[in-house]
């Protein structure tokens, strides 16, 4: 066989490859650069009593975050999930209440249940931005030190809280 | 009517700088920056809620006095090097800035070493 033959196949299936998984590669996937970082720097009202909450509002334990708003449809679909985690007292539920006015939010969580112990009033998506939020809903891990471990696109689910969530939680 | 509906358009889409250089800082940074929740589009020409919010913050960052620079990377650091069209150079994308080059360089030297047979 000719050498140079070779040379072009090989070069063939490298290219081809390469394009092949590009294929399956989703933009939204992207690990987010925010994990392994801090959790940003916030002083936002609370959504029920209006006293302000920051920081020092969260407890020394593994925190779920999750961003959520009363006009969301998706977030409906995860909400299940999320009053299930909060029977879990070895974790703590902070929600993020995105873009939303406060009546709404207040009235769609008196209809399905309240799974936060606080709820952070993010009504023009500051803290959302430097969260690096794409919409609603997103869900994040913390550990003890207000450190993302973990950043989650979209509704969760059975699987995800599974194999994704439980195995951080639990360490 | 047209004319009047199309200002109404534009005023309530733009954002106006009292300051012509912020102005123009402000125009090349939403043309570089990518909106994250649409199909490769720019900040510039989008108008999904998130993009919205993303000029206003740019908007916020300039006239706090913060360089073009300074802006990227605070959006990079929160959106991944994603965001910017024209990525920085690292580890993990240098095949695709050496690549070319390479290329053309194996290129040269294979059509050279014929040449001189």
């Amino acid at each position: 066989m000719n050498k140079s033959f070779i040379l072009y196949a090989l070069i063939f299936i490298f290219v081809s490859v390469f394009l092949f998984k590009g294929l399956y590669y989703d933009p939204k996937k992207i690990q987010s650069p925010l994990i392994g970082k801090n959790f940003p720097l916030f002083e936002l009202p609370d959504l029920y009593s209006n006293t302000l909450l920051s920081n020092s509002s969260f407890l020394d334990k593994k925190t779920i975050v999750n961003v959520w708003a009363s006009w969301c449809l998706e977030c409906e679909r995860e909400h299940s999930y999320l009053i299930q985690l909060s029977k879990n007292k070895d974790i703590d539920l902070v929600g993020i209440n995105y873009k939303d006015e406060s009546n709404d939010a207040v009235g769609w969580l008196s209809m399905r249940g309240n799974p936060y112990r606080i709820i952070i009033k993010d009504s023009m998506g500051d803290l959302a931005l430097d969260l690096g939020v794409y919409g609603v809903p997103e869900t994040y891990i913390l550990d003890e030190n207000q450190i993302i471990q973990f950043k989650h696109i979209g509704p969760i689910d059975t699987q995800i809280i599974q194999e994704k969530m439980l195995p951080l939680l639990r360490k | 009517m047209r004319v009047i509906s199309l200002i109404i358009f534009l005023l309530s889409t733009n954002i106006s700088f009292a300051n012509d250089n912020l102005d123009k800082q402000y125009t090349n940074l939403i043309e570089e920056l990518r909106c994250m929740v649409c199909q490769n589009q720019n900040l510039a020409e989008s108008e999904a809620p998130l993009a919205v919010d993303m000029k206003e913050k740019i908007k916020e960052m300039l006239e706090m006095g913060m360089t073009e620079r300074e802006i990227k990377s605070f959006l990079a650091e929160r959106y991944s090097s994603y965001i910017l069209y024209e990525p920085p150079v690292n580890t993990q994308n240098l095949i695709l800035w050496l690549g070319p080059f390479v290329f053309v360089l194996i290129l040269g030297f294979v059509l050279l070493r014929r040449y001189i047979k």
